[in-house]
Order: structure tokens, then C-alpha cells, then sequence
């Protein structure tokens, strides 16, 4: 009787602390740059992926706008946002304010998916966040699709230069991360009906 | 100084292309340096003085001491080479974490060097996900460097532009960037004689659990060709 540990019982009721861990983690969150005032057409692509699978999940789409301003958000929402987040970030690009910021909006709302739409910059920073999370990045995707049962994200990515595909997952560390190839995604149209919630992130 | 220079030993698709299927291709083809990695060698010895020493550092089988023998003889001193089977088969945060022990165990390395991205796979994920695990500054696509006593100034590809960083700094160097040395015999000869040190596991601290594939957390689900 002595002999059983804490993890064996654990692991007779089905019980995995991975799992458990995984569960914390919910919602899409999609980070959106906007250099010179306007948002990237790279992030409207991602935002357009993540509402897809927002949907597919029943969970909440949360966009991290960094170097935008309230018109921005309100943009975001017309195009599929339910949350934007405004982070009180410096509004042109700088790798460690915008990194960290990011990282710790990652941390602090756990969103179970973050997307990246393929650009200069959110190349040289998916890689350091994925790293800093200690977590995995499907780096270069052309397009996603949703697991729904198993809540995952699979994406496609071109290897050897399109000599070859691979479909690629992250089952196990949470949140999954997917930064895009450039030019990815398809932009949202434009709903002015469309309700959503405006939150300032201090940084 | 001392540099390090990261190299993923990749397929030379430049080999008998004809009589093989693309699968049987990558997998059984000569393993050479990642062409971005002979870049980020090509970056590193110009900036070598009296003294300083240049060192390779790649996690792979022992079919990846061609891809180090290449780069030594393009002028590299030495290299380690992580070869333990259980580290094979990571993600970018399995070998990350691979490589930046083998770097720590070496020590005192003011500049780690790599390509900025692997052709196989174009991800870009090494150089800042080591610097990440090395606990230093980065710079992505990196295409120029100009080297200071405690400083190092770097041009960047794309909209980025030119950045500073302290030294010691990890520079993920753009493919393409600049045309590295293709070594002569006499090279390839003395490069066959330079040290070659294997690494494993328990040298570097790490557990199986941890790097390799079931320290990754990205898998491969599915290989298919594309659409015609």
C-alpha cells in the first residue's frame, strides 16, 4: 500500500498534471502591430485565421495591439475582435519593450492559442516569446486548421523551399504558437455593427 | 575572443536527385552545412585576431561530422559535436536547449553565430531561442558586423535596420549575405586533423526526457508532397 505514490493514484483516475495545466490555457489571442498608425495587412491575415479558430473552439478572439490607438481597436473589432487589447507600448517597434510586453500579456490572459501574422518583426519576436514561454512555435505556417475535440491548432509549412509539405502541431505545451509565412491569411471584411471590448494594457 | 558558430548538418539536395524519391532524398543524402551556417562561419572568421579561436558546435548522428569537416576547412580552430542519439530528432526549443549547454561547457564566448534560418525549414527559431537559454541579447537576419571591445554593431535584413548590442551577443546571420570560401585541398587536408569532440547527454547535464524528441514540443504529424 505504501508503495503508492500520489502520481500513481493520479495516473489510475486518468489524471495528468500536463493536462491539467493545458486546461488553464483558453481563448485565441491574435498580436497585431500597427507601424505608422495603420494595422499590417500580415495582422489583419492572422486576425482573419483566428477568429476561424475562435470559432471552430467556442472560445474568445483577443487581439494584442501593439503601436496602435483606439481607432485601431475599434478597426480590429469591425473585423472579427472580441477584446482588444491596447498595450501602452512605444508606438514604433522596439524588440524589448514590444517582446516582453507581449510575453507577459501571454502569461497574464493564457490564451490556449497566440498567432502571428509573417512579418520582419514578428519574426525576429516569436521565437524569443515561444523561448521565454518555454513553449513551441509552428514558425512559418501557409494556413491552419482547427482540431476541435482535441483543441489544437495544425499548421501547414513548406520545407526545402516547397519541395516538400509538413503539418506540424503542438499537443502537449500550452499556449501553441503559430507565426505565419508572409502573405498568409485572408483579411476579415469589415462589419460596423460589430460590439467588442477595448482594454488598456499597462506595460 | 572566442566565437562560436552554430551548423545543422542538412541534406545536399545537390546529389543524385534524379534516381530517388524526394522522402528518400532528404533522408539518405550527404549531411553538409545549412547554406545560412556557412554564411555565420564566412561572418565569423574575418573578425578572428592573433589569439582568438573559432569553434563549431552541431547536434546531430555522426554522418554530421562531414557538414563540421566542411566549415573547418573553410578555416573554423575545433569543434564539438553532440551526437548522443537520444538529443536527435528535436524541435527548436529541444535543440536550443542542446546547444546552449554545449556552448556553456565550452564557456567564454563573446559572439554566437548561426544562420538566421535552416532551408530545410526557413523556421529562423535557433538563433533567438538560444539566445533566450544563453540569457543574452539578439539580433535576427543579421547581415553586416562590426565588432567593438564590448559592443557590436550589426546592419539587419528587411525593414529592421542596424542595432547595437553588448557583448556577449547571439547574430542570426541572413542566408545569402555574403559568399563564403570554398576551401582548396590543402584545406580540406588539415581540416580532416583538427579536433572533433563528441558530447554527450551526461557531459552536458541534460536527460533524455528533456531534449530530443521528447523534449519537443512540436511534432510532425504528416509529410506530403505539394499539390501539382
Amino acid at each position: 500500500m505504501s508503495d503508492i505514490s500520489a502520481q500513481d493514484l493520479m495516473a489510475a483516475f486518468g489524471i495528468s498534471l500536463e493536462e491539467e495545466a493545458a486546461e488553464e490555457y483558453r481563448g485565441v489571442m491574435v498580436f497585431a502591430e500597427a507601424t505608422g498608425g495603420d494595422i499590417s495587412a500580415s495582422s489583419l491575415g492572422a486576425l482573419g485565421f483566428g477568429r476561424e479558430i475562435a470559432d471552430a473552439f467556442g472560445a474568445r478572439l483577443e487581439v494584442l495591439l501593439l503601436g496602435g490607438d483606439q481607432a485601431a481597436a475599434q478597426a480590429l473589432i469591425r473585423r472579427g475582435a472580441d477584446t482588444v487589447l491596447l498595450a501602452e507600448a512605444p508606438a514604433a517597434y522596439e524588440p524589448d519593450a514590444w517582446a516582453t510586453a507581449t510575453a507577459s500579456a501571454i502569461q497574464s490572459h493564457k490564451p490556449e492559442v497566440v498567432l502571428f501574422g509573417g512579418s520582419d518583426i514578428t519574426r525576429e519576436m516569436a521565437p524569443w516569446i515561444a523561448q521565454r514561454l518555454s513553449t513551441g512555435l509552428i514558425a512559418g505556417a501557409q494556413r491552419i486548421r482547427a482540431e476541435a475535440d482535441e483543441r489544437l491548432v495544425v499548421g501547414t509549412v513548406a520545407l526545402f523551399g516547397g519541395r516538400l509539405f509538413g503539418e506540424f502541431a503542438c499537443p502537449e505545451k500550452r499556449p501553441q504558437i503559430i507565426s505565419f509565412a508572409e502573405g498568409a491569411g485572408h483579411i476579415p471584411s469589415e462589419d460596423t455593427s460589430r460590439q467588442g471590448e477595448i482594454e488598456t494594457l499597462a506595460i | 575572443m572566442r566565437i562560436a558558430v552554430c551548423v545543422k548538418p542538412v541534406p545536399d539536395l545537390n546529389t543524385a536527385y534524379v534516381s530517388k524519391s524526394r522522402v528518400e532524398l532528404v533522408e539518405q543524402s550527404k549531411r553538409v552545412p545549412n547554406p545560412a551556417d556557412e554564411n555565420a562561419a564566412e561572418m565569423a572568421l574575418p573578425l578572428r585576431r592573433e589569439g582568438d579561436e573559432i569553434v563549431a558546435f552541431t547536434v546531430g548522428s555522426d554522418t554530421a561530422v562531414d557538414a563540421l569537416r566542411r566549415v573547418l576547412a573553410m578555416g573554423l580552430d575545433r569543434a564539438y559535436l553532440v551526437d548522443d542519439p537520444q538529443a536527435q530528432g528535436g524541435d527548436a526549443l529541444a535543440d536550443a536547449k542542446v546547444l546552449a549547454a554545449a556552448i556553456n561547457r565550452a564557456g567564454g564566448f563573446d559572439l554566437v553565430l548561426c544562420g538566421a534560418s535552416s532551408f530545410v525549414h526557413q523556421a529562423g527559431q535557433v538563433g533567438a531561442r538560444l539566445a533566450g537559454a544563453l540569457n543574452l541579447p539578439h539580433a535576427a537576419r543579421v547581415i553586416s558586423v562590426a565588432l567593438g571591445e564590448s559592443k557590436v554593431g550589426v546592419g539587419r535584413a528587411g525593414s529592421l535596420g542596424a542595432v547595437e548590442l553588448g557583448l556577449p551577443a547571439v547574430l542570426a546571420i541572413e542566408p545569402g549575405c555574403n559568399s563564403p570560401r570554398l576551401p582548396n585541398a590543402m584545406a580540406v587536408m588539415k581540416a580532416a586533423r583538427k579536433p572533433v569532440e563528441h558530447l554527450s547527454l551526461s557531459d552536458l547535464g541534460l536527460t533524455a526526457d528533456e531534449v530530443g524528441e521528447a523534449g519537443s514540443a512540436v511534432r510532425l504529424r504528416l509529410t506530403e508532397l505539394p499539390e501539382a
